[in-house]
């Protein structure tokens, strides 16, 4: 039956036309289930995109009618004084996150993993802070790293170390928000690698340890590389939220000192809602996605070629 | 008989106590200035929505706007409001401009008409104003803040200017019994009363490197005698020249650059709005910059503060005498509002604001329920109606005003100017310089001459060319 329909369809002369309509009418009830999630995701995810990419040609009035101004949004871009600084401090911020909190993860993982008792204890340890509302950590946070009557402060001056401006000191503001990112986020991010390490057959250890390898060499010659495709995942997709973060300097530091914690989200929201300046703010989203969308493909490129030289 | 005696003591001590409370039945001290029209709206039916109703959990404020809505639609049967308990913020309303949602009239600060008449979000209230001849009863200074190229775009309801709040005691402890005169005056007294190992500072202002931090330092400069033009000037050719680079604005930024890194009397922490008001009360600051009205901010939000421990005296002078830079809040009307809805929209606001029987009422409820009445704002009016909305309010002063005399009488006597705002972009002005006053407080190697110099340009460049 299926190769008599085959052998008809094949060769006609509609039979592409024909095959999309049998395909639609077999499918019809799939399409039409989609339908109301495509519509929404279209109203609130696509259509936004959209309407940002075209208000960052135009000089946007909220009420009357918007004009066109060609590419006069990107030139000002190019006099914004924060423009610069914007991109060092994603750069940086980035740069402290990886140091921070990219193998914080990996290590708590492979410590739960190898733990013979408590485990089930450790792993709810780990994730509480994930569950804490952001606004309701960066109070507490906020007393954390307060200059004159901090817990950290306190906690140095029992060992005379001197106290510390953490929000304020333009040296330390990005590390002391990077840590305040990292304390919310590594818990999802241990329980993903915990899954992952779930998936290695036990046997693999058994025969390793049979063969009297040591945990350190297990580590290495069996759990890393069984991690090695998540880890490359979560380093797009934390770079990724590190150059987008806006909470924790929107409630920590407003983007100071001066503007060393200023991020492009952040940069954004203040033009948007502040100055209601919607064009420009859309031309730097527009600017932003660029950005993220060129190393991500510029990431998967490297990567790609990394692990062919491998297979070779 | 020695029972009744007592008795007649008591009650009279009692009656004594409470202040006369005035109502519509016996007359009132403060003025008529509105005439109300016969019909509003052509007495066509009119719905209005209002932003700013008080919310359940405070009830006499929630009873004396329901009371406000029956009364005045009982004078008006075709004019129906709706309260909605929704409060100024400046992300929910872009979004409201955008999506046409804004309530007819609603309540903003003093910074924001400039944005909403930018983007013709707002209604143009001068003929209003003319059929009543109410500009004429409002502080021009004020209402400068609400125009824009000739049109008058919101009704004040209430301004404040820049001061120095101060602890009284700590600086009596230190051997100071007058708050400091003069911006050296100031610096002197704050490095005997910074006390570093307690965690006390000896002088502080906004530094979170927001528009507030910005228009903070701006007062300073202006003290040490820079004029608008000095800030942003005006050309003939209708363009704006940025002029912060040089002169006085220098000075006071190098004086903050002093102030932290040679004397180090400033506090360790960021203070914004609200938390300067927690570092005043919990005595970690002897003296800040502050606001009148943050006075009743600390009453609310610290109910254990004494206030009677602050005084609040004029901004210390520089070359060119005393200069308060002002705030406040004005009510905006939408600009998609019908013709109707704008005239219901405007004498609603109008009436229970400057009706004296809505008037005393609402300071009488205010007296009755703890609020902070008495608190050293900027008349909002001129001549007798002033005086007499005083005179009235004197009555029920819930906080100690004895300690705010300095800062009354200065603005008495017009010894503190009330400075106007630069001419054009001053948000933005006070934001770039907020940022620029974050850094230099963060960093001592910053140059403030270099640094002002450079942000002049770039200013230029990004905002007024």
């Amino acid at each position: 039956m299926k190769v008599a329909y085959r052998m008809n369809t094949l060769y006609s002369e509609n039979s592409l036309i024909s095959r999309f309509m049998f395909r639609l009418s077999n499918q019809i009830v799939a399409y039409l289930f989609m339908l109301p999630a495509l519509l929404v995701f279209g109203l609130v995810a696509w259509y936004p995109v959209a309407r940002s990419f075209q208000m960052s040609f135009q000089d946007v009035s909220l009420r009357g009618v918007s004009t066109w101004v060609g590419l006069d949004n990107f030139e000002l871009m190019q006099r914004d004084p924060a423009l610069d600084i914007v991109w060092e401090n994603s750069l940086e911020f980035a740069s402290w996150s990886i140091l921070l909190g990219y193998l914080l993860p990996v290590f708590l993982a492979i410590l739960i993993r190898e733990m013979r008792i408590a485990k089930g204890f450790f792993r709810i340890v780990y994730f509480l802070p994930t569950v804490v509302p952001v606004s309701i950590a960066i109070i507490v946070w906020r007393f954390i790293y307060d200059p004159d009557a901090g817990f950290l402060n306190g906690l140095l001056g029992v060992f005379g170390i001197e106290a510390q401006r953490w929000l304020q000191d333009p040296a330390l503001a990005k590390p002391s928000i990077v840590m305040v990112m990292t304390w919310g986020a590594f818990g999802t991010t241990t329980l993903i690698y915990l899954s992952s390490l779930q998936d290695i057959s036990t046997e693999l250890y058994e025969a390793a340890e049979l063969d009297g390898a040591s945990p350190i060499n297990r580590i290495r010659h069996i759990t890393i590389p069984h991690l090695a495709p998540m880890m490359s995942l979560l380093f797009v997709l934390q770079v990724l939220a590190v150059v987008q973060v806006f909470t924790e300097p929107f409630l920590l530091t407003k983007g100071g000192p001066g503007r060393e914690t200023l991020t492009p989200v952040l940069h954004i929201y203040n033009r948007a809602f502040m100055r209601a300046d919607m064009g420009y703010a859309s031309a730097w989203s527009v600017m932003l996605v660029i950005v993220l969308m060129v190393f991500s493909i510029g990431y998967q490129l490297v990567n790609r070629k990394i692990t062919k030289n491998q297979g070779a | 008989m020695k029972r009744i005696a007592l008795f007649l003591i008591v009650a009279m001590l009692v009656i004594a106590s409470v202040p006369v409370t005035m109502t519509s039945g016996q007359g009132t001290v403060v003025p008529q200035v509105v005439t109300m029209p016969e019909q509003i709206a052509g007495g066509r039916d009119v719905s209005i929505t209002v932003s700013d109703k008080p919310a359940s959990d405070q009830p006499e404020e929630l009873a004396i706007w329901d009371g406000q809505v029956a009364k005045f639609q009982a004078m008006y049967p075709n004019v129906k409001i709706e309260g909605l308990e929704l409060k100024y913020d400046p992300t929910a309303f872009i979004a409201m401009i955008a999506g046409d949602q804004l309530p007819t009239i609603f309540k903003t600060y003093f910074t924001e008409p400039e944005k909403f008449i930018g983007q013709d979000a707002v209604a143009d209230l001068t003929p209003y104003f003319e059929q009543t001849g109410l500009s004429s009863i409002f502080n021009e200074n004020v209402l400068a803040i609400a125009s824009q190229d000739g049109g008058l775009y919101g009704i004040p309801d209430f301004a404040y200017s820049l001061g120095l709040a101060y602890n009284i005691e700590m600086l009596a402890a230190a051997g100071y019994d007058a708050p400091p005169a003069t911006w050296e005056e100031l610096a002197e007294m704050a490095v005997t009363l910074t006390d570093k190992d307690n965690g006390v500072a000896g002088f502080a202002f906004i530094n979170d490197g927001s528009g507030a931090a910005g228009w903070h330092y701006t007062d300073i400069a202006y003290g040490f005698g820079a004029a608008t033009e000095d800030i942003i000037q005006a050309n003939d050719d209708g363009t704006y020249t940025a002029n912060f680079g040089e002169g006085a604005t220098v000075d006071a930024l190098q004086f903050i650059h002093e102030l932290r890194w040679t004397h180090d009397v400033l506090p360790g922490a960021t203070l914004d709005w609200a938390n300067i008001t927690e570092a005043l009360a919990s005595e970690r600051v002897a003296m800040v910059i502050y606001a009148g009205d943050q006075f009743s901010f600390m009453k609310n939000q610290f109910p254990d503060a004494d206030l009677s421990k602050f005084g609040y005296a004029p901004i210390p002078a520089g070359p060119n005498g005393s200069i308060a830079l002002t705030g406040g809040s004005l009510w905006m009307i939408d600009s998609a509002a019908s013709d109707d809805e704008r005239e219901a929209a405007f004498y609603f606001q109008v009436w229970r604001q400057l009706d004296p029987v809505e008037y005393e009422s609402s300071i009488v409820t205010q007296f009755e329920t703890g609020r902070a009445v008495g608190q050293p704002v900027l008349p909002l009016y001129v001549g007798d109606y002033q005086a007499k909305i005083e005179e009235f309010r004197a009555q029920y002063d819930v906080l100690p005003v004895e300690n705010y005399i300095l800062f009354n009488n200065a603005v008495k006597n017009g010894e503190m100017k009330l400075q106007a705002e630069p001419p054009a972009k001053a948000q933005e002005y006070y934001s770039e310089l907020g940022i620029l006053v974050s850094e230099v407080l963060s960093d001592e190697g910053v140059d403030p001459a270099s640094r002002l110099a450079e942000v002049e340009e770039e200013f230029q460049a990004f905002v007024l060319d």
